[in-house]
């Protein structure tokens, strides 16, 4: 039986209303969707995200420009195929380096790859998230990765915190050159007597000139060519000038020029007076003159042999331990590394434009009259070079 | 009910733009207004809208470079606004995004690299917001042993976006070619695609894309600096140009101020 008198539960009326409110929300929601902004989603996730990261900056900066800090290369420990282990690399080769880093990112350099955060209760993991090649790091400079403003060299990694997300960040290549202090320099070497030399004073005052601190090596051309390195460690010496040229504007530098060579080279007789009436040339790096140096030694002894010590100072022709490119202890007062012996180097040198390699090389004995700071030779034989940046302010 | 919660929400959201975050991969500032001093509360020409300062950073979807152009309007007989206007030249206008709304009164403090909001709202709140810039470099006074880096907050350390959703787009923006003339007040010499160069000197500076491969034929002439004469003489193209070499068997052509080598 059915109550015809009855009315249904819910009415028609009650029905549209229903209808309307829910096409109602729909559009709300769609318009949500279409104009909310886009920082606003999971808003508390990224600053958490922000905030490890950030804290784990440091530590993952230090990384990258220490290198190995623990002292793992070594032949019984390593065990990374992207940089084999070799006598000739030296530690500081290991500071932001593209190789090393991959390595420990890979968690193959016998230490932690990861950066541990404590924020609050919390302990968070700081990691890298391979790109799609399958690698942790991408070679940045200005022609592979063209963006302006964005760093001129360095890699670009992206740090992964487990359930937060990820924030790439290029780390860039804060190892690579040193300053030239504001004074007055001279070009050219120290003139014997009664000999006539083409010197001539500059200054570098309101200008910002950065020199890199080693020759570079075959690695930083490989990177920037998109290839494999042969022999990473050791100097790039078969680039022509153009190539080097190409090679250092990459990543926003030129080719190194002579004179500004033998300012970073040269100390200055007094530091604290930028503006000398003479510019007083050193033959060495180290000392003002050769007396009491090996140089000295050699040229007075035909049976001198160099010991370890001498050949870190610099690599001549008598030595036979092997040659490091990044050895440390052939330094100039700037910081600039590998100053006399070792690989040859080209400059430009629009003043003398025939005299563009330095004559200190690893193919001189050291009794040789070479081994002197500012002395250049024509073009010679198949040599490195090194860039300089200058800054605007 | 259920509607109104709903819009409720919806304003919400359609209000508050988090800005630090938007903002974590800044890296350049721009456009900055010549008339308004830091903390200073905002309040002449009431009721119109002052575009205060653009600011270039990454934003993760897409994953690309965008520049915002950070709008006030400055309170009077209606309340005031903080708004942000993407568009890739703040000449050009877009549809602007309210940051802050009903603003009683608006003071910014813009340093280098960092951005302080204080604003006070119709009901007598107030609200504050400091930005951290991170990629935007500090001038520097270099010392020896000192890399050529910029200052960041982070040296070293450049950040792009937050939990982008793919690989990041280069925008190839790097389009001048050699010695075609740039600007380093408007950042056009950032766009070179082979890096840059100065010539000239004090008043006489001029900026071009490329190697100068200065000294060479036909090429601008390489300077020479002015403090090791220690004369007190003025330096000039024309009259005393040992502040500028060119090589061997050259001659130093002066072109105004400018010396090329011929």
């Amino acid at each position: 039986m059915t109550n015809k008198g009855q009315s249904l539960p819910i009415s028609i009326p009650k029905i549209f209303l229903y209808l309307l409110i829910g096409i109602g929300i729909a559009i709300l929601f769609l318009l949500f969707l279409k104009y909310r902004p886009v920082e606003s989603l999971n808003s508390d996730q990224a600053h958490q995200l922000r905030e490890v990261v950030l804290s784990a900056i440091p530590k993952i900066s230090e990384r990258w420009v220490e290198g190995d800090l623990e002292k793992k290369f070594n032949a019984k420990m390593w065990s990374c195929p992207e940089l084999a282990f070799d006598e000739a690399i030296h530690p500081s080769f290991l500071k932001c380096r593209q190789e090393y880093f991959e390595c420990w990112a890979q968690g193959k350099a016998q230490v932690d790859s990861y950066v541990q955060v404590k924020l609050g209760k919390s302990n968070f993991k700081v990691k890298l998230k391979p790109h799609s090649n399958g690698l942790m790091t991408q070679y940045i400079s200005r022609h592979t990765f063209s963006e302006a403003g964005f760093p001129d060299k360095g890699i670009l990694i992206n740090l992964e915190v487990e359930n937060l997300g990820v924030w790439p960040v290029i780390l860039e290549d804060t190892c690579r050159d040193t300053y030239l202090l504001e004074r007055v320099y001279s070009y050219g070497p120290r003139p014997k007597r009664n000999e006539s030399s083409k010197e001539m004073m500059w200054d570098n005052f309101g200008r910002s000139i950065f020199v890199d601190k080693f020759l570079v090596s075959q690695s930083d051309v490989a990177h920037w060519r998109g290839s494999v390195a042969k022999d990473p460690v050791q100097p790039a010496l078969n680039l022509s000038d153009v190539e080097q040229e190409e090679y250092c504007e990459s990543i926003g530098a030129r080719k190194l020029e002579a004179k500004i060579w033998d300012a970073a080279t040269m100390t200055p007789s007094d530091l604290s007076r930028p503006m000398p009436e003479f510019v007083v040339k050193p033959w060495l790096p180290w000392t003002r003159d050769r007396r009491g140096t090996f140089f000295e030694k050699a040229a007075l002894d035909e049976d001198w042999k160099p010991s370890l010590h001498d050949c870190k100072r610099a690599f001549v022709k008598e030595c036979t331990s092997v040659y490091r490119p990044h050895e440390s202890d052939n330094v100039s007062w700037t910081g600039v590394y590998h100053v006399l012996g070792g690989e040859s180097e080209r400059f430009r040198n629009p003043i003398e434009p025939e005299l563009v390699q330095r004559e200190s090389s690893k193919r001189l004995f050291a009794r040789s009259s070479g081994h002197k700071l500012g002395s250049r030779i024509k073009k010679a034989s198949a040599s490195g070079f090194r860039c300089y940046r200058e800054v605007y302010p | 009910m259920m509607l109104l919660w709903f819009a409720a929400v919806l304003s919400l959201y359609a209000q508050e733009i988090d800005l630090s975050l938007r903002w974590a991969s800044a890296f350049s500032i721009g456009d900055k207004h010549e008339f308004y001093q830091n903390n200073q509360v905002m309040i002449e020409p009431s009721d119109t809208y002052q575009l205060i300062f653009s600011i270039k950073y990454i934003s993760a979807q897409p994953y690309e470079v965008k520049n915002d152009c950070v709008w006030i309007k400055i309170p009077g007989e209606s309340l005031g606004q903080i708004l942000v206007e993407t568009t890739s030249d703040c000449q050009k206008r877009n549809q602007p995004q309210v940051v802050w709304d009903h603003l009683k009164s608006i003071q910014f403090e813009l340093n280098e690299n960092s951005l302080k909001l204080l604003v006070s709202l119709e009901n007598g709140r107030v609200k504050t917001q400091h930005i951290q810039f991170l990629n935007v470099p500090k001038k520097q006074k270099f010392k020896l042993f000192d890399s050529s880096v910029p200052n960041r907050e982070y040296k070293g350390v450049f950040f792009l976006a937050l939990n982008p959703s793919e690989e990041f787009k280069a925008s190839q923006n790097r389009e001048l070619l050699d010695d075609e003339a740039c600007k380093l007040e408007d950042q056009t010499c950032l766009k070179c695609k082979n890096n840059f160069y100065k010539i000239g000197d004090k008043d006489n500076i001029q900026y071009f894309c490329g190697n100068p491969r200065c000294g060479e034929k036909n090429r601008p002439a390489c300077p020479r600096g002015e403090k090791w004469q220690r004369k007190r003489d003025l330096f000039s193209c024309r009259l005393n140009p040992e502040h500028l070499y060119c090589g061997p068997n050259l001659t130093l052509e002066c072109q105004g101020e400018l010396g090329f080598c011929r």
